[in-house]
């Protein structure tokens, strides 16, 4: 779908991104993470030709998106910036219609469309489409955001340390949504970020990048288990045990997961989750139980944090 | 004009007027702010797009905004002449840097992040300008507006100065007639004016973001017609076009006594004594009112109409001292009398010349003339007290000042403070009552018509006997202010009306009844 090719920019004398090359498949989440000053920004700008690159090629669906007319290649490419970029004098409806207008679409297709965005993104149509930007939560904005930028259904999209500027707690509510909205599954994502958690649970691969170089691309399981060098190792030291939680979803233990004696029935949690998600909704949900119900194939098992703790270890030992 | 009459009286009474110079005061005020947000809009649209001509374009606003108004007015008169273009391309000036300033700060001042989401989500130029970076500078850029609508309305009152109309034909004339009515009469309209204005374009710049679509669509239109009635047909008349002070223009000796004795009507502008007399010469006017003794009677080549009908009462100078300074200094009164009967009308017209168009200093004229008359002497040296020395703002004044500066140093031990240029009749003699100055030049016809305000039937009484009318204003400042009228310096610069030689001649114009009964045919 998206074919990096030797891509160099040069700001006067300085390299910030430096011959690099990768692609992205269809339908695939690929993060961009790196410190800041890595050109993991300038890599993505330089994707819908924000900035032009010096060098190199980059092709979408086999079209160099230089010989393209900009323009009409920004509207196909969905674009979200961190959440201050919506347009403060246009309400919630008009700045989700934004692309859709620039198409020229027609007015009923457009209601329709940021009626169905909003609903998908959990707000309620009637009480926020009149509303302006500064009258919403960080949360709220960033949701509108990311509508805008889904609006014309573009098969690409393109974020920019998207869930940057929110509070932690609302950030992982807002990528929950995320990962479970439908229109994100089947879309073909480059998504920019620093938080490695955030790249961990978001990318299907993830590309680390330091002084515009790559460091190493793959999955978050091969960059933690089998580091390309020592920035690569030395880069995730700090958060080891939470990537590596992060890394193996509950099914992958299963047999391993000790089923808790005298608990009350508590949240549900599908076996497709990571432990660190498990251990999150435990610790998140102390008024409701210590235990948490896992469903696999109909099968519920009901777990407490030390049982998933338990199991890991167990996990561990056995691939050692 | 009897002092006792009441400012609504006076309003009344001169509605007419006052509301045809509040229409071309608003006229003025908002032409210039069309052009200004015409050219300043797109202008500072520029140079937020092409960051390195932001500088040099504001650079030549600012120094633009810092020549001082009467100043840039000046300026105006050789290359656009009088009335309501070079007004209007003054104030046009003035306007300009507030929008371009504004216009460039509240484009550049939109958050890089909003312009980069309306670029990387495919608007064109053109679009993100007008979709996104306009209305979100809005705010800004009408606070530039407000600000160059303020601006405005008050630079538009120095319009008067060069025959643009507008509420300094009141101000001024009020200032120079004493006339406290007169003055309020223009400026509290104009003082109103800039409230309501500013008042309106704060309420549209604090709109909500939704109705500024309406209001922006508005207001080229309001500006539009608040521009119009600038095209309000005005009094005309002759031809011949006359440009009268606003001081002249007010006073019963003056352009009121010319109706009342001459029958004379005729088109007349409000303009600067400063300018009028270049204005004359470049054919921008055909008559003014002048002072018989100006300098530029000869460098410009006029010529004074004769008084026929003697509407022009005498005006023979005398400094006029507060008694308290000559109580104190008794050595003073004999020194300013040195000067009494020694500077005859052409003696000083050619002082004047030399001041005007030979452009020597009025400290270089005055020592000559006192070195000639072996008046001059070396300084001896202060210490012992100090005079302060008022002037009116023309060139006779500051000559005499000097003269009196110096022969106060050479023959007293009396320190000078000069505070010379005090605007008109009504500054200079606030400032000498309220103990600001101690003496400056006076004018007998002043003193009787501006100050004193005697019944018309004791003018007339006086008529053109300079003797008696020194005695009347004499005894009048001795007896209302405790001012004392010092022995006359002996030239009489009266009012005179004055045309352009080769006019003159072509029109056989010599007297003011010749004047009037040329502007009549017509």
């Amino acid at each position: 779908m998206l074919v990096v090719e030797r891509v160099t920019k040069k700001f006067d004398h300085t390299v910030a991104v430096d011959g690099i090359s990768f692609s992205v498949a269809e339908g695939e989440n690929l993060v961009l993470l790196g410190t800041s000053g890595c050109g993991k920004t300038t890599t993505l700008r330089m994707l819908n030709q924000l900035i032009p690159p010096t060098s190199g090629s980059i092709k979408i669906n086999g079209k160099n998106v230089g010989q393209e007319d900009v323009v009409q290649l920004r509207r196909s490419i969905g674009y979200v910036l961190q959440n201050n970029s919506l347009f403060p004098h246009y309400t919630v409806a008009e700045n989700i219609a934004t692309i859709p207008r620039l198409l020229s679409w027609d007015k009923n297709r457009i209601d329709k469309r940021v009626n169905e965005l909003l609903k998908k993104l959990h707000l309620d149509p009637a009480t926020y489409l009149n509303k302006y930007p500064a009258q919403l939560s960080g949360g709220q904005q960033q949701r509108v955001n990311i509508a805008r930028a889904l609006a014309a259904d573009p098969p690409l999209l393109l974020m920019d340390e998207p869930f940057g500027s929110l509070d932690t707690v609302t950030r992982t509510n807002i990528r929950k949504e995320f990962k479970e909205l439908d229109e994100f599954k089947k879309k073909t994502i480059v998504m920019v970020t620093h938080d490695v958690q955030e790249a961990f649970e978001l990318g299907d691969r993830v590309c680390l990048m330091d002084k515009g170089k790559i460091m190493q691309i793959g999955t978050p399981g091969e960059l933690l288990n089998n580091p390309a060098n020592d920035f690569v190792a030395h880069f995730f030291e700090e958060q080891r045990l939470q990537l590596k939680l992060q890394t193996i979803k509950l099914k992958e233990l299963w047999e391993l997961l000790p089923v808790h004696d005298n608990s009350t029935p508590a949240m549900n949690i599908s076996a497709d989750a990571t432990l660190w998600m498990a251990l999150q909704q435990l610790d998140m949900a102390k008024g409701t139980g210590v235990a948490v119900d896992i469903e696999k194939d109909g099968n519920t098992k009901n777990v407490s944090w030390e049982g998933i703790m338990m199991a890991y270890n167990a996990y561990k030992n056995r691939r050692n | 004009m009897p002092a006792s009459q009441g400012f609504l009286e006076f309003v009344v009474q001169q509605s007419d007027k006052l509301l045809e110079q509040t229409l071309t005061h608003i006229g003025l005020t908002f032409v210039s702010l069309f052009f200004s947000i015409l050219i300043g809009v797109p202008l500072g649209i520029f140079i937020a797009e092409k960051r390195k001509f932001s500088n040099i374009v504001l650079g030549v606003a600012n120094v633009l905004q810092t020549i001082p108004s009467i100043a840039l007015l000046g300026f105006m008169i050789p290359l656009l002449g009088i009335g309501p273009v070079p007004a209007i391309t003054a104030l046009f000036l003035y306007a300009l840097l507030p929008v371009i300033r504004n216009t460039f700060t509240g484009i550049t001042g939109v958050d890089a992040a909003i312009k980069e989401a309306a670029t990387g989500m495919g608007m064109s130029y053109w679009q993100r300008l007008v979709k996104v970076e306009i209305p979100l500078a809005m705010p800004v850029i009408l606070a530039g507006i407000r600000t160059a609508t303020v601006i405005n309305v008050g630079v538009a009152t120095l319009a008067a100065y060069i025959g643009a109309g507008g509420l300094g034909e009141f101000i001024f004339g009020g200032i120079a007639l004493n006339n406290t009515n007169m003055l309020l009469a223009g400026a509290i309209p104009a003082a109103l004016l800039a409230i309501f204005f500013d008042l309106i374009l704060s309420r549209l710049q604090h709109l909500n973001v939704r109705k500024w679509k309406t209001g922006i669509a508005a207001l080229p239109v309001v500006v539009l017609v608040l521009s119009s009635f600038y095209l309000i047909p005005r009094e005309t008349g002759s031809k011949l076009l006359a440009g009268f002070t606003p001081e002249f223009m007010g006073r019963t000796d003056g352009y009121l006594g010319l109706k009342a004795k001459y029958g004379l009507k005729m088109r007349t502008v409000v303009i600067s004594d400063a300018i009028m007399y270049k204005a004359l010469y470049e054919k921008k006017i055909d008559v003014v009112s002048g002072y018989s003794t100006d300098g530029r009677l000869k460098a410009y080549d006029l010529v004074t109409l004769m008084d026929d009908k003697g509407i022009f009462p005498p005006y023979y100078a005398a400094p006029v001292v507060r008694v308290g300074v000559l109580e104190k200094y008794p050595e003073l009164e004999p020194v300013l009398n040195m000067l009494a009967g020694l500077i005859n009308d052409s003696i000083m017209t050619d002082l004047n010349y030399r001041a005007d168009y030979l452009k020597q200093t009025p400290e270089k004229i005055a020592e000559d003339f006192l070195v000639a008359h072996h008046l001059w002497h070396q300084p001896l040296g202060g210490g012992q007290g100090s005079v302060r020395i008022g002037t009116k703002i023309f060139t006779e004044q500051y000559i005499l000042g000097q003269m009196y500066s110096m022969l106060i140093k050479g023959y007293t031990h009396l320190d000078v403070v000069n505070k010379a240029g005090l605007g008109g009749t009504k500054i200079c003699f606030e400032a000498l009552q309220n103990d600001q100055v101690d003496m400056y030049p006076e004018y007998t016809g002043t003193g009787l018509l501006v100050v004193l305000q005697p019944a018309p039937e004791m003018v007339k009484q006086l008529g053109a006997d300079k003797d008696k009318v020194y005695e009347f204003v004499a005894d009048g400042f001795k007896k209302n202010y405790n001012l004392k009228w010092l022995k006359p310096i002996g030239f009489n610069n009266a009012y005179a009306l004055m045309m352009r030689r080769q006019q003159s001649d072509i029109l056989h114009v010599r007297t003011i009844t010749d004047l009037t009964n040329r502007v009549a045919e017509k």
